[in-house]
């Protein structure tokens, strides 16, 4: 260890050269400040002692020179000194003296403090050592995420269409606060959008983020509904995160042709929608887990049906604005952020943010946030057919074909809903990935129908009980595990109706075998069963989106026709 | 914040205070293994937590899969409004018995 002693007295600096010798340092002399900043400057020294009283430079300019100048090291400077003022010592201090020792002192004392300056010496290079090796970290971090972003960005935001109506808030390096949105025209020509919020933040949210996109854009291209998306993600999700972790999310749908939404929200908070003309503001809170967490079988994968005005907008967030805390550590909250969002005629994502920031305790504003606006009036202004256009699918020739499949009690109880299999069926025979989503929603209505209404004899006014929607579900779950008898049948056939256009018959109908080998299973439906054989609320789905719906009660069948129609502008283009 | 732990017949008392949080993982995931095997039930007692995040909702999944997705063995209870509101926008007042 190096000791740069400065001193002008001769005797003193002869004095602190024995002790300091004798107890194993090097020692290097100065005595005055000009010589002892040129020596501080030419040789490494660790440890500089100095009197107050010096001529040519002052003790404390000479204190300040070393500190400005050993700003990656630290040199200890240790005043020992005849002066008594107070005053005097405690300026050294305040220019940057790490400690003092008056004289007359005792040797014990003067040694000890030498030692506790190294030993600060010793911890402070530690720490700027540790501290370099994080910023490196840092440094090589950082730009493996900005690498990782540039691939997820191309990956996530890739495949997006252009949505009309959508203004969007999110935190520009959002991938690693684990908020996802994905938004995309179906190719029905529906509106859809998603935004999730994985638990916790960096790595393991953005991974989750790949296979979410994913599923999304490539079950949607292929004409699959929302809620078929949302089960397949959240059987993926399922198997691979880690149980502690799960995805919250919305999902909403938004079909301007019929001027309908569809929302899913699984653990997140409210939706909101706020109509401008009337300043009338509405919440849809979460009605399902968030996904990840239960077997998709254990799932109710629901939309909530609203029909939309054009002055109408959804706001959908994810938990930074609601949790940005102000001086008291209160919560912005969903409360008030349907206040800011009731007192404006039309609110803006950007004074919704702006309320937040104003709001929040923390000067520097930390812009975790991510909100998304839809705006009805523009997406219902752009036509289906224009939407439709925008997803690029051909439709090929009309052809004449048909297909029977005949489901057993069987397989209605071991197999479930076969709806995705008798689509994918049609969509061999006659692509229409355009209509496949509402196709969908026919076939599964009407068959949803005969199984709980038709074979099940369940009463549907069930569900307007309080809980009702359990107890139908519990019932159903009941019969359906000790169904033994009844067979439903779907007859789909397709008549062409000029090149590019055709009609759809879809049949369902259901029996029961004459050998029927429970009495409660009558072969003879009763008039009773006839009647509540199609009471079932999704018949109205049905005929809204069929051409003609006919309920054949002495024979147990449903047909309904659906037409389709290439649309115009794609013959066009 | 802070976890504390009691065991009364095989039934294990878990008091949370203050922020339920990241902060609490290990101090919960200690307790969690620590009475597994023997506990008949783990009983969350939320009167003094004031605030619960999605980190939180990730433990309390962990003690789910623990105790094998059975509701019976946990149970949440004194939950205050505040804390209420943030089980039924995840849905877990259908994964857990809240009392």
């Amino acid at each position: 260890m190096r000791i740069l002693v400065v001193d002008p007295s001769e005797t003193n600096r002869f004095y602190l050269k024995l002790v300091l010798e004798k107890n194993g340092y090097d020692v290097l002399f100065a005595s005055n400040g000009l010589d002892a900043y040129q020596m501080f400057e030419s040789e490494p020294v660790d440890l500089v002692i100095s009197e107050l009283t010096l001529p040519f430079m002052s003790a404390y300019d000479l204190v300040e020179k070393i500190k400005s100048n050993s700003s990656n090291q630290m040199i200890p400077v240790f005043i020992v000194t005849n002066e008594v003022s107070s005053e005097a010592i405690q300026k050294a201090l305040e220019v940057g003296a790490d400690d003092f020792l008056q004289k007359p002192y005792s040797e014990q004392l003067f040694l000890a403090k030498i030692l506790s300056l190294l030993r600060m010496k010793q911890l402070t290079t530690e720490l700027y050592k540790s501290n370099q090796t994080i910023s490196s970290l840092h440094k090589n971090l950082e730009l493996e995420h900005r690498s990782a972003e540039r691939i997820f960005e191309k990956f996530v935001h890739g495949p997006g269409k252009l949505v009309p109506g959508l203004e969007t808030h999110i935190k520009p390096a959002s991938i690693f606060n684990g908020d996802v949105f994905l938004s995309t025209v179906m190719p029905s020509g529906s509106v859809l959008v998603l935004l999730g919020d994985f638990t916790g933040h960096g790595l393991p949210a953005a991974i989750g983020a790949i296979p979410v996109a994913e599923v999304f854009y490539s079950m949607v291209r292929r004409g699959r509904t929302p809620s078929e998306v949302l089960s397949v993600i959240n059987s993926k999700l399922k198997e691979i995160l880690p149980t502690h972790i799960f995805f919250s999310c919305i999902m909403v749908k938004i079909q301007p042709d019929r001027k309908l939404v569809s929302i899913f929200n699984a653990g997140m908070q409210p939706i909101i929608k706020f109509n401008t003309l009337k300043r009338e503001a509405e919440e849809y809170p979460s009605s399902s887990p968030p996904l990840g967490i239960l077997d998709t079988n254990e799932m109710s994968l629901n939309f909530l049906r609203i029909e939309v005005e054009p002055k109408d907008c959804f706001f959908l967030y994810t938990d930074g604005i609601v949790e940005v805390m102000d001086t008291d550590r209160k919560m912005f909250g969903v409360e008030r952020l349907v206040e800011e969002i009731s007192s404006r005629n039309n609110p803006t994502i950007n004074d919704l943010v702006e309320s937040a920031k104003t709001f929040s305790a923390e000067p520097l504003f930390e812009d975790d946030v991510t909100i998304i606006k839809l705006s009805m009036d523009e997406i219902l202004s752009e036509s289906k057919q224009k939407l439709m256009k925008s997803s690029n699918i051909e439709i090929k020739p009309a052809t004449q074909w048909r297909l029977t499949f005949d489901f057993c009690h069987k397989n209605i109880r071991v197999n479930g809903n076969p709806t995705e299999g008798v689509v994918d069926a049609i969509m061999v025979m006659q692509p229409l990935i355009s209509f496949k989503e509402d196709l969908y929603l026919v076939i599964s209505e009407l068959y949803a129908n005969a199984v709980e209404h038709g074979l099940l004899k369940l009463d549907s006014s069930i569900k307007d009980q309080p809980d009702g929607f359990s107890k139908f579900n519990e019932l159903k779950n009941k019969r359906l595990s000790t169904l033994e008898d009844g067979k439903i049948t779907i007859y789909v056939r397709q008549m062409p109706k000029g090149l590019h256009s055709g009609e759809i018959e879809i049949r369902v109908s259901h029996s029961f075998s004459e050998s029927g080998n429970d009495e409660s299973c009558a072969k003879q439906l009763t008039t009773e069963d006839k009647e509540n054989a199609f009471s079932g609320r999704g018949l109205l789905l049905v005929r809204a989106l069929c051409k003609s719906l006919a309920l054949d009660l002495d024979n147990a069948t449903a047909t309904a026709i659906f037409a389709w129609q290439q649309p115009e502008v794609l013959n066009e283009a | 914040m802070g976890v504390k732990t009691q065991v009364n017949d095989g039934v294990v008392n878990i008091y949370i205070k203050g922020n339920f949080d990241i902060s609490c993982y290990d101090d919960f995931n200690k307790t969690l293994n620590e009475h597994l095997d023997s506990a008949s039930k783990f009983v969350i007692d939320l009167s003094e937590t004031t605030y619960m995040d999605s980190s939180a909702l990730g433990m309390l999944l962990l003690l789910r899969e623990k105790t094998g997705g059975n509701p019976a063995k946990i149970e949440f209870t004194h939950v205050t409004p505040e804390v209420m509101n943030i089980l039924k926008v995840a849905k877990f007042d259908q994964l857990f018995t809240i009392v």
